[in-house]
């Protein structure tokens, strides 16, 4: 069952998906948003594709093998808690600073991001892999 | 600090290194395995001058603060003496393996386990606290386990490997139990201040618990009675690795917690009596099976058992004297026992064979083997000037002089002579039915002594049993007087010596010698030496049926619980959650409602949840998949309106993104399901299912109104609002938790969903492979 009006479209709203859950990732720390609702809706954006086109398109377009990013997702998290180890503090310990850049003001830069990242690779990760296994059956 | 970590660290840090350099240095990776070995051992030896002049260190390193367990080290006389020896014995059995492995095994895996087993083993004789001791015990059974299996494609490399891994995993559960306790009842782990509460634990009523606990922990790694059945089988590994683990360091894991529980709990009449009694039985035991093994390597495994349940009853009298002797003895056992082992490998790997019926007359073929072997055999008999007739006089001697019940002073030094006659038979088995005699048979036609650097390990242990029997006094006053004194306290301990006059003790070893002599010449036709028992009454008889019933346990609660029937699976899961649940509830929490502090309701937010009822029975009343689903999916929606209304926006995303993804999910697997077929429900079916329904409901619905009545705990939830952007730097409180107060949560929660996709995907994915099958 293939729909042009379905494939075209999703084609075209799924990079404002993918931005727009980059947009929930980075924003998360302040306001709504975070690692795990952008994961969630970088792997429906993906679903959505699969299911206008097909899987194998999807694979072509993303090459990444879902159960690496889960791993690579996992090791990201697990390294943003044992870093601070290397310092004395216990594990997990968070930090933030503040950067003055030019044109973008008073960017905040805290150490949680990357834990949140490491959730995001692996909300995506494991997500994709269930369902395309589920998919590929 | 550094160093004492580092003879941990390096063979770990080899161990990793090892599979990457495979590509570089191919067939010398053993030869490179030596180094780590030799580091530690060096670092180990230049703590010997201090620690003979009776000082000792205390390293530690806060690991749990809180809960008193600390990475802690404590180098003194013991752990130097086993750590020398564990490190020593590394090094040459890495050298023969070596020459005993064939290239083309996965020579990387081997060393790198061996490593692995090594740092392993010298952690847990230099841990000074006992979960830190505890962590490295487990390592070590893994590690055995790991080393057993080599041979993968084996069925007895599995088995050995498998009943090693439960019956010694199964004792340090036992032994976690006993620490647990001691600690609750001294508060602390440390074992040189547990010591100073002696008093406090042996008047306890906890006492015989704690005794039985650690001692099972004992027995199952020191093979003793009745845990001792899992040692022969690990026979089943190569013979550098029996060698190492299985007759000269981890089965004497055992023994050193013994020691170093002796200060801690010795010195009582319950300790006494076990302690002697487990190794008295072990001794006779193993003595008297090792006699029935036709499998050269069987025999030593038993003769290991026996040797050291011989250690093992010494340390129950506990006196200066014996705690000497069993020092002795267990260096020597393992000299002369690791000698053997790395003897009977040689045979083997040049006979290919280890089957005594096949073996006799190989002297004249294999001349230095032999001599070696009867060094290393005429040790372990305790012929002079050998070290066995060293650690047989002190043991002797320690014997003799023992405090006893008047009239009993008879029965215990006459005993031990009794368990050497055992000895002391299957030791000249060992030499003279193998390479004495004058029948050669068809085997030995191309039989030749291997290379000199095969023989060079067991030469050079060989060589220990000689020099260390003629010239105790040496390693006595370095090593073995300081590991005891470690145990017992300073000590003024006659010197050893090898010949003191006509005295008792050397009367009995004559006695021992000569009785052992006479039952090896008249046994073999008498009682039937070297025909196997019937396996009925072995324990491993009682292991095997032991696993067949858990397995049978296992199949019986799987098919009453998993039916198969998706209705019932749910049934039982929510079951259970009432279950598990209202009874703390009703019983401890006590249910206080009254105290509520429940926000106003308004209209709008009973029109949301009036709506939400009725789309959940009109799921449960639909009459195909599809709507079913896409019903599921309004209800969804409307929870995450519900989130919104209640200025949640997080939960509201979350929500609604979860609802969408689990609704494709649906659409993706709708096709393989089944149309709904119209069940006929009886009455009392229906009952049950709205009742169970209710319950559920009902339980959740009292949680959380308990969740918010602050009646257990007081809410923490001001403290995030407070605390959000001063701690974590972010507006947004709820990340924040996630991310930051919470993130050990997060971090668990994410490894769980990368194993729950992992195990979708192994499932969807085998089934597939059967399927193409």
């Amino acid at each position: 069952m293939s729909s042009l009006i379905l494939t075209t479209v999703t084609r075209l709203v799924f990079f404002v998906v993918l931005l727009f859950s980059l947009y929930l990732l980075l924003r998360g720390h302040n306001s709504p948003g975070g690692g795990f609702i952008a994961g969630v809706m970088t792997a429906v954006g993906i679903l959505l594709l699969s299911i206008a086109s097909n899987l194998r398109y999807v694979r072509q377009v993303f090459r990444v093998e879902p159960r690496l990013l889960a791993g690579i997702g996992l090791l990201t998290a697990l390294t943003t808690g044992l870093v601070p180890m290397l310092f004395g503090y216990p594990f997990l310990t968070s930090t933030f600073g503040h950067l003055h850049a030019p044109w973008l003001g008073d960017v905040e830069i805290a150490s949680a991001f990357f834990f949140d990242l490491g959730v995001y690779f692996v909300v995506v990760g494991g997500t994709l892999l269930m369902i395309m296994t589920l998919a590929e059956e | 600090m550094a160093l004492v970590a580092l003879i941990i660290l390096l063979p770990w840090f080899g161990a990793a290194a090892l599979p990457w350099l495979r590509p570089i240095l191919g067939r010398r990776l053993g030869r490179w395995a030596l180094l780590p070995a030799a580091a530690s051992f060096l670092i180990t030896l230049s703590f010997v001058p201090s620690v003979s002049h009776g000082q000792d260190f205390l390293y530690a390193l806060p690991w749990f603060p809180g809960l008193g367990v600390n990475f802690s080290l404590w180098v003194d006389g013991l752990s130097v003496f086993f750590a020398l020896l564990i490190a020593g014995m590394g090094l040459l059995v890495t050298w023969y393996s070596h020459y005993y492995l064939d290239p083309a095994e996965r020579q990387s895996r081997y060393f790198a386990y061996l490593l692995l087993f090594m740092g392993a083993m010298l952690g847990l004789v230099l841990s000074a606290n006992l979960i830190t001791l505890f962590v490295f015990w487990e390592l070590t059974s893994i590690s055995s386990f790991l080393l057993i299996g080599f041979w993968q494609t084996r069925a007895a490399s599995l088995y050995g490997a498998r009943q090693a891994l439960l019956v010694t995993v199964l004792g340090g559960l036992a032994l976690l139990g006993g620490i647990i306790m001691l600690s609750q009842l001294t508060g602390t782990l440390e074992m040189p201040e547990l010591a100073k509460s002696s008093v406090t634990i042996r008047d306890s009523p906890l006492y015989p618990v704690i005794l039985g606990l650690v001692l099972a922990g004992v027995c199952a790694k020191s093979a003793q009675f009745p845990l001792h059945f899992w040692l022969p089988n690990a026979m089943a590994a190569p013979t550098p690795v029996s060698a190492y683990l299985h007759s000269a360091t981890m089965v004497k894991a055992g023994l050193f917690l013994v020691c170093r529980m002796l200060p801690v709990l010795g010195g009582t009449a319950a300790w006494m009596y076990t302690v002697t009694g487990i190794g008295l039985v072990t001794f006779f035991v193993g003595g008297v099976l090792a006699l029935r093994q036709y499998d050269l390597k069987a025999l030593l495994a038993y003769s290991t058992i026996s040797q050291l349940g011989a250690i093992m009853f010494l340390y129950g009298p506990a006196t200066p004297e014996s705690v000497r002797a069993a020092t002795f003895h267990l260096f020597n056992h393992a000299m002369f026992k690791g000698a053997l082992f790395l003897l009977v490998g040689i045979i083997e790997h040049q006979a290919g064979t280890r089957d005594r019926r096949e073996l006799t007359a190989l002297l004249p073929r294999l001349p230095v083997t032999g001599t070696l072997v009867g060094i290393a055999a005429l040790a372990m008999a305790g012929v002079p000037p050998l070290n066995g007739f060293l650690s047989k006089e002190l043991t002797y001697e320690a014997l003799l002089t023992l405090p006893t019940a008047e009239g009993f002073s008879w029965l215990l030094p006459s005993i031990a002579v009794a368990g050497n006659f055992l000895t002391v038979t299957y030791s000249l088995s060992i030499f003279v039915g193998i390479f004495l005699g004058r029948r050669p048979k068809t085997l030995s036609e191309h039989l030749h002594e291997p290379t000199i650097g095969m023989i060079l390990a067991p030469a050079l242990l060989a060589g220990v049993c000689v020099l260390h029997g003629v010239l105790p006094r040496w390693l006595d006053g370095v090593i073995l007087t300081p590991a005891v004194d470690s145990v017992m306290g300073p000590q003024n301990l006659p010197p050893v010596m090898l010949w003191h006059g006509l005295s008792l003790p050397a009367m009995m070893s004559l006695v021992t010698l000569l009785g052992g002599g006479t039952l090896y010449a008249v046994g073999r036709s008498a009682f039937g030496f070297g025909s196997p028992l019937p396996s009925t009454i072995s324990l491993n008889a009682v292991y095997d049926r032991a696993m067949d019933a858990i397995e049978g346990l296992g199949a019986l609660l799987s098919r009453c619980l998993q039916s198969g029937y998706l209705k019932f699976s749910v049934m039982m899961t929510l079951g259970f959650l009432v279950l598990s649940f209202s009874y703390p509830l009703i019983m401890k929490a006590g249910v206080r409602l009254g105290e509520l502090d429940l926000a106003p309701v308004e209209l709008y937010e009973v029109v949301i949840v009036a709506l939400l009822m009725l789309g959940a029975l009109a799921v449960t009343m639909a009459k195909q998949p599809l709507s079913a689903v896409l019903t599921l999916g309004l209800v969804g929606l409307l929870v995450s309106f519900l989130f919104v209304v209640l200025r949640a926006p997080d939960l509201a995303l979350t929500q609604l993104l979860i609802e969408t993804a689990s609704l494709i999910l649906f659409l993706l697997v709708l096709r393989y399901l089944p149309p709904f077929r119209r069940e006929i429900l009886s009455w009392w079916v229906r009952c049950r299912d709205v009742g169970v329904s209710v319950m559920v409901g009902g339980l959740v619905v009292v949680l959380l109104l308990i969740a918010n009545s602050e009646t257990i705990y007081p809410s923490i939830a001001s403290y995030f609002l407070e605390h959000s952007l001063l701690l974590g730097g972010g507006r947004n409180v709820v990340n924040v938790i996630v991310v930051d107060f919470r993130g050990y949560d997060t971090m668990g929660e994410i490894t769980v969903l990368t194993i729950a996709a992992v195990g979708v995907y192994t499932l969807i994915k085998l089934k597939q492979d059967r399927g193409h099958r």
